[in-house]
């Protein structure tokens, strides 16, 4: 075989992944002709610091996605587990902010699972299951705390203020998921129960374990991304994910997965969450206004959908 | 191996259902069958859609549970719970339908289920050696990181038998594997089903096509009704008693006597041609009521052909003429309602509503036939679907069931009633009787026969030749999008066709 017809073999194989990577850099390219402090250390690494709550809830979502659900309630179990943060340990060292963090886990995780059991063994759909949920915790958060306030304590929020350890906690985390989806069998039966879950049943694969296993994993990097938020608030407020919800979504769906499941490529998720986040940048430089920073997004979500869907066609 | 071991396992290991039985509810799907499967031969196991077939294989496969009889293997009682249950003791199903999962490689759909691992984590490197290893036993070709949704359908079947044959399996079924399958194909997968014969495995295989089972099998169990007719050598039977005994009575042809058309001709295409090249030149006229045969191996243009002419697709140059009225291209509802219709070839996706009434199915494309005043009159329409259920001999308990409860026959009487409510001109058929029985595929021909001598004309191409010869009055073969032969009356017959379909001889 010659180089060149390797090459087509290979990016065939891999053209989601090199297509939303060549639009990432297009909007690298566009951003930084449009303003000329967009490509500096300093901004590059605000664009990233500000936006690993949200990074870390998309991979949540991808998960989801992947496995052919979606979780409307991403947003508010962040919002919960923020409260949480805010209203347990409040003061003193770092260590006094572990009861919250174990809570903030456990919560999520059992959430994780009431919406796994509610999809698989009650057979109620993805969306209407995690908006339900979605709902009540949003409840229990303002009953928790009836408006943005309390405190994390401080020694504990100092390390996720700094850029390094965001960036390591990033870094450690994309790994062991795409290590997950890759290499190991659970991530295999991701793929194969969202791309097609009556196939995987007769190849031996344990559906609902796997849908539920799925659910409980988004759940722990839900709190993740709640623990870093309260943390680089120092706070707790029930209504500050919200926004995340759509975002994870929007940013799944740049980054190519599919709704009907078995399709998205965590590194993808990544390219999606930074497109994302480049455009509210560039457009908070170029001093435009948020209303129309919506605009652009819904827009953006629009061009990502008719993109995917002509490709399949 | 030697020879002499070889000889104890064939006395050793055999697979003996015993009196098998199982219930749908009140229905009795398997009645007190036995049957008894050697290794290193090839069985097949025919019947009418809805004899128990199917079931007889998912119960071996561990899907459905049985309620009374025995399996028992290698003298040992089974029971398997699950497919996962009936794979560990070495039984391998290749379905239907394809149960790949698109997204993935063909390494990791290969896998599935059954990972290599080390400490835990999936072992690439090791699977890629049992690729290759297979890949050079099997001789065949296909790159294990492509996605299978880039392989062309024969060689996502091969992915899928290669699935089971994996697992070293020791009895591996075949579930009409071949019915999507074109001959070329269906023989590349029988040199591989030899293979396993050769090595002692023990093969069940289902299909429709009757001269694949006389052409591999060594032996046939006919069913009946979930009943056991008889299990007969290959050898000892023919077309003919096969049918009968699948029936339970005579066919003397399952193709009603050819009328010749009239002469006036009705329907044309004139060079049509596709940029791609995927259609080069096509022109043929069809009289009233002619029914024109295409033939053709798959993926040599005939589903272009059908799919311009009904406006699915669009053609670059060429004319489609209906009594000397230009038909526009590329468009469905104007050739709909100029009476130009596609039974399209997979019924479940691509013509049913499977979640629907057959009631509603039957009426959708034409609405507005029964309106009063505008709006659906409830009467006539019941009055519509009762007649055509009739007529078209549907059979269900009651034209509410949803066609998805139908067996594969009935479903295409629905398109086919549907079809026909339109009151056609010009109907397309893409492989009429995919997957249906003898007696259903017979009550389909009748039906086409009877349109064409009311003067609707038919298009028909089906991977089927028999059914092509069977039916048509006249043949056009294809090879690489290009007409090849035009063939009427007694030159109408396999040789002439295999002629025209495997090379580039011009027409004659």
């Amino acid at each position: 075989m010659t180089f060149k017809v390797r090459f087509v073999n290979h990016y065939k194989r891999r053209r989601d992944i090199y297509n939303i990577y060549a639009l990432l850099l297009l909007f690298v390219i566009i951003s930084s002709i449009l303003d000329k402090d967009f490509l500096t250390l300093r901004n590059l690494t605000n664009i990233f610091t500000t936006n690993v709550p949200f990074l870390i809830a998309a991979y949540a979502q991808t998960i989801v996605i992947l496995i052919g659900g979606v979780d409307l309630s991403i947003g508010a179990c962040i919002s919960l587990v923020t409260c949480i943060m805010a209203t347990i340990g409040t003061e003193g060292g770092w260590w006094s902010a572990m009861p919250g963090i174990f809570i903030s886990f456990l919560v999520c995780a059992v959430l994780g699972f009431m919406k796994g059991i509610l999809i698989t063994k009650f057979g109620i759909q993805a969306l209407i299951a995690t908006l339900s949920i979605s709902l009540i915790i949003g409840g229990f958060s303002l009953a928790i705390l009836d408006k943005p306030g309390g405190n994390v304590s401080k020694e504990f929020s100092k390390p996720f203020s700094s850029d390094i350890s965001l960036f390591i906690i990033c870094t450690i985390i994309f790994i062991l998921i795409w290590f997950m989806l890759n290499y190991t069998k659970f991530g295999k039966y991701i793929y194969a129960v969202g791309g097609n879950s009556l196939s995987a049943y007769s190849a031996g694969i344990n559906v609902d374990v796997v849908k539920i296993s799925g659910f409980i994993l988004s759940g722990f990097l839900i709190a993740l991304a709640g623990v870093v938020s309260a943390a680089s608030m120092r706070s707790g407020d029930p209504t500050s994910g919200e926004p995340l919800t759509l975002k994870s979504l929007t940013a799944s769906i740049i980054g190519g997965a599919s709704f009907s499941g078995g399709k998205g490529y965590i590194e993808c998720t990544f390219a999606g969450v930074i497109i994302f986040a480049i455009i509210n940048n560039i457009l908070n430089l170029l001093g435009v206004s948020t209303f129309y920073q919506y605009i652009a997004q819904g827009l953006l979500l629009i061009f990502a959908i008719a993109i995917t869907s002509i490709q399949d066609k | 191996m030697a020879p002499i071991k070889l000889a104890s396992r064939i006395c050793m290991k055999t697979l003996e259902v015993k009196e098998l039985t199982k219930y749908f509810g009140k229905n009795c799907v398997l009645n007190n069958v036995n049957i008894t499967f050697l290794p290193g031969e090839i069985h097949a196991i025919v019947g009418e859609n809805g004899a128990g077939k199917s079931t007889l294989l998912k119960i071996l496969m561990g899907q459905f549970p049985f309620d009374g009889g025995s399996i028992s293997y290698n003298n040992k009682k089974m029971i398997f719970r699950s497919p996962f249950d009936a794979k560990e003791n070495s039984f391998g199903l290749v379905y239907q339908e394809l149960t790949l999962i698109r997204e993935m490689s063909v390494l990791d759909n290969l896998f599935l289920g059954s990972e290599y691992t080390k400490h835990g984590f999936i072992s690439r490197k090791k699977q890629i050696e049992k690729f290759d290893f297979l890949k050079e036993k099997f001789q065949f070709d296909i790159s294990h990181d492509e996605p299978v949704k880039n392989l062309s359908l024969s060689k996502q079947y091969l992915v899928e038998v290669l699935r089971v044959l994996m697992e070293d399996s020791e009895v591996i079924m075949f579930d009409e594997t071949t019915s999507a399958l074109d001959d070329d194909e269906a023989e590349s997968l029988f040199d591989i089903i030899r293979m396993l014969k050769d090595s002692n495995k023990i093969i069940i295989f289902i299909s429709h096509r009757l001269n694949e089972i006389f052409a591999i099998s060594d032996k046939i169990t006919v069913l009946k009704d979930g009943e056991l007719v008889n299990t007969l050598f290959t050898d000892t039977l023919t077309h003919d008693s096969l049918i009968e005994l699948m029936v339970g009575r005579t066919i003397k042809d399952i193709y009603p006597a050819k009328i010749k058309p009239r002469d006036e001709i009705d329907f044309s295409v004139e060079g049509l041609t596709t940029k791609d090249l995927s259609l080069q030149n096509i022109s043929f006229d069809v009289r009233r009521g002619e029914i024109v045969g295409i033939a053709g191996l798959k993926g040599h243009g005939q589903n272009i052909l059908l799919d311009c002419i009904a406006g699915i697709r669009k053609y670059d140059t060429g004319k489609i003429k209906l009594e000397n009225h230009l038909i526009p291209r590329g468009n469905v509802r104007k050739a709909v309602k100029n009476g130009i219709f596609l039974v399209p070839e997979d019924r479940k996706t691509e013509a049913l509503f499977l979640n629907h009434s057959v009631g509603r199915n039957l009426t959708i494309s034409i609405l507005n036939n029964r309106y009063l005043y505008k709006v659906i009159n409830k009467k006539r329409e019941t009055n519509f679907i009762n007649d055509s259920v009739c007529e078209m001999n549907i059979k269900c308990s009651s034209y509410k069931n949803m066609v998805s409860e139908l067996s594969g026959g009935n479903q295409q009487k629905v398109v086919l009633g549907k079809v026909l409510g339109t009151e056609p001109k010009v109907l397309l058929f893409n492989e009429p009787t995919r997957g249906i029985d003898v007696n259903t595929k017979q009550e389909i021909m009748m039906r086409i026969r009877t349109l064409s001598d009311e003067g609707v004309s038919v298009i028909i191409y089906s991977s089927d030749l028999l059914e092509i010869i069977g039916i048509s009055n006249t043949v056009y073969t294809m090879y690489e999008g290009r007409i090849t032969r035009k063939l009427t009356d007694e030159q109408i017959n396999e040789i002439e066709i295999m002629q025209g379909i495997h090379s580039g001889g011009e027409m004659r």
